[in-house]
């Protein structure tokens, strides 16, 4: 930055505040946030804790700008043009996994020997680089396993959610394990989440196959295209096309947030639970069964009860390590 | 390198060197516990500094002192810890630039009366957030006010964003970015403050 005094009265702490909100809405628009543009930005953040600190301030109000949503949850909502916005949100997705990576830091797998086995712990969240430049997003509560010794890349997710991201090579195939169903990338970024139930696919861009052998209803096979999200349970598979929700959700979390529309309130708790100790608790069917919508920070499901409360007009209470919400 | 164990965070490759507290913890207890001091903060340092047009800067200062102290160490209490460096940040700055303090220099006695006013309890702040909100909200130029509930809210681009508006990428942008500055600001004020 030039160092020339301007005419202008603004204070040096307004300038910072300035730059850092300058930097925010850069960053946030993820499709054209390049590693270049990452670069600058941390040589600005590294030139004085000031500027980290400014950054710090206006992203906390820009977290909390999400909030807003909830306001919107009571009047006539317009859904215009559900498709364009789809495909954005697609490109989006897509662009996002540039800034986790490099906002967590995949540097600290690069040198060492790969260990066999990563795990997140609740809450937390690791970045994973594969030889190849392929790049896996692990969530919360998650355990992944390289299977070394095959011919073929591969992976099993024993348990929870990654996001991949996949450097394509038709000869060597990289697989996805995950309770039986092999996911086998075709050119692709996607999501698999293994919860105790089933087993889901969520397919951003390119194109992947998922093979279920052990299905004895319906397709054992199906190729996605972008914006399908394969359901896999014990029995049966489906793939349902573009439920634009459960993309959204799937993809939020590596940015920290949840993102609800036309979530129940018991969905919205048991996604919440998946990141917290302090788990919420839903007391009776009317209040499961309320719907809501908006962005929250998956690690502060205290503030959502309150919001929660504000916004929907139910009961909380605090009980040993719960969060009751009731009528 | 540090003279206290690391107490909880596991993410040790996030640590600064020689730093015993991760960024992931300062970061997460500067957004929780100091952010909502500022507008007493901003108070108190606009009752002792005679020039208002230097608070924000103070206010900067403080925060960059606060970060360096909690680099080592994250304190506990806040509050008091806040206003203490406060203080010495505004006798640091009476002695260097000869300034007369306004209303004496901050004693204990004043410092005692800041540290007792209502602190962010953390139920407050959720329970009003919403409201505050929807005041920042409704004081945002409404041009401001649509750009930032389309990228925040509708999480669309900004080319997209300029395509439905009928506006260029660019002004889209300059929208953006003065409403988020307004936003901060609003937040982390007192109501009455802001213009």
């Amino acid at each position: 930055m030039s160092s020339h005094e301007t005419e202008t009265s603004s204070s040096e702490a307004e300038k910072v505040r300035l730059q850092a909100t300058e930097w925010l809405v850069e960053r946030v628009e993820t499709e054209s946030w390049t590693p270049e543009k990452q670069q600058a930005f941390d040589a600005w953040l590294a030139e004085t804790p000031a500027n980290q600190l400014a950054f710090w301030r206006a992203e906390d109000s820009w977290n909390r700008a999400g909030l807003v949503a909830e306001f919107r949850s009571f009047a006539p909502r317009p859904q215009p043009r559900r498709g364009f916005r789809w495909s954005g949100a697609m490109k989006g997705a897509a662009a996002v996994a540039a800034v986790a990576i490099i906002a967590i830091g995949a540097l600290q797998f690069s040198q060492t020997p790969k260990p066999l086995s990563y795990s997140t712990p609740v809450g937390g969240q690791k970045s994973i680089v594969l030889a190849d430049g392929s790049r896996i997003d692990l969530n919360t509560d998650s355990i992944l396993t390289i299977n070394e010794g095959s011919p073929q890349r591969s992976v099993t997710l024993k348990k929870g959610e990654a996001y991949f991201r996949i450097k394509h090579d038709a000869k060597h195939p990289f697989t996805v394990m995950a309770a039986g169903r092999r996911i086998t990338d075709l050119g692709t970024a996607f999501t698999v989440r293994n919860s105790s139930s089933r087993v889901v696919v969520a397919l951003v861009e390119g194109s992947a196959r998922v093979d279920a052998p052990s299905v004895s209803s319906g397709p054992r096979s199906a190729v996605l295209k972008p914006g399908d999200v394969a359901v896999a349970t014990a029995n049966t598979m489906s793939v349902i096309a573009a439920p634009v929700p459960e993309l959204q959700m799937a993809l939020s979390w590596r940015r920290g947030l949840l993102i609800f529309r036309h979530t129940t309130l018991a969905e919205a708790a048991a996604e919440f639970n998946r990141y917290n100790q302090q788990k919420l608790v839903i007391e009776d069917a009317g209040t499961a069964r309320m719907e809501l919508r908006g962005t929250f920070r998956a690690n502060d499901a205290r503030a959502f009860a309150h919001m929660a409360k504000a916004v929907m007009g139910i009961q909380i209470e605090f009980r040993g390590d719960d969060i009751v919400l009731h009528r | 390198m540090v003279e206290k164990p690391d107490t909880g965070s596991e993410n040790s490759a996030l640590h600064p060197q020689g730093a015993a507290v991760s960024t992931h913890d300062l970061k997460a207890w500067f957004i929780r516990e100091v952010l909502p001091l500022e507008a007493a903060l901003t108070q108190f340092l606009g009752r002792h500094w005679p020039h208002k047009e230097d608070i924000d800067d103070l206010c900067q200062d403080v925060y960059i002192r606060i970060y360096e102290s909690a680099q080592r160490k994250i304190p506990s209490p806040t509050r008091p810890f806040v206003f203490a460096i406060a203080r010495n940040l505004l006798i640091d700055r009476f002695r260097r630039n000869r300034v007369t303090p306004i209303n004496g220099v901050p004693d204990l006695a004043a410092l005692e009366i800041a540290t007792d006013e209502p602190g962010p309890d953390r139920g407050t702040i959720a329970r009003d957030e919403l409201r505050l909100l929807r005041e920042a909200f409704n004081r945002l130029p409404p041009r401001a006010r649509e750009v930032l509930v389309l990228k925040r809210i509708d999480n669309l681009s900004r080319q997209e964003i300029a395509r439905r508006l009928g506006i260029a990428e660019n002004t889209v942008k300059q929208h953006l970015v003065e409403a988020t500055r307004r936003l901060a600001d609003m937040l982390h004020e007192d109501e009455g403050r802001s213009s």
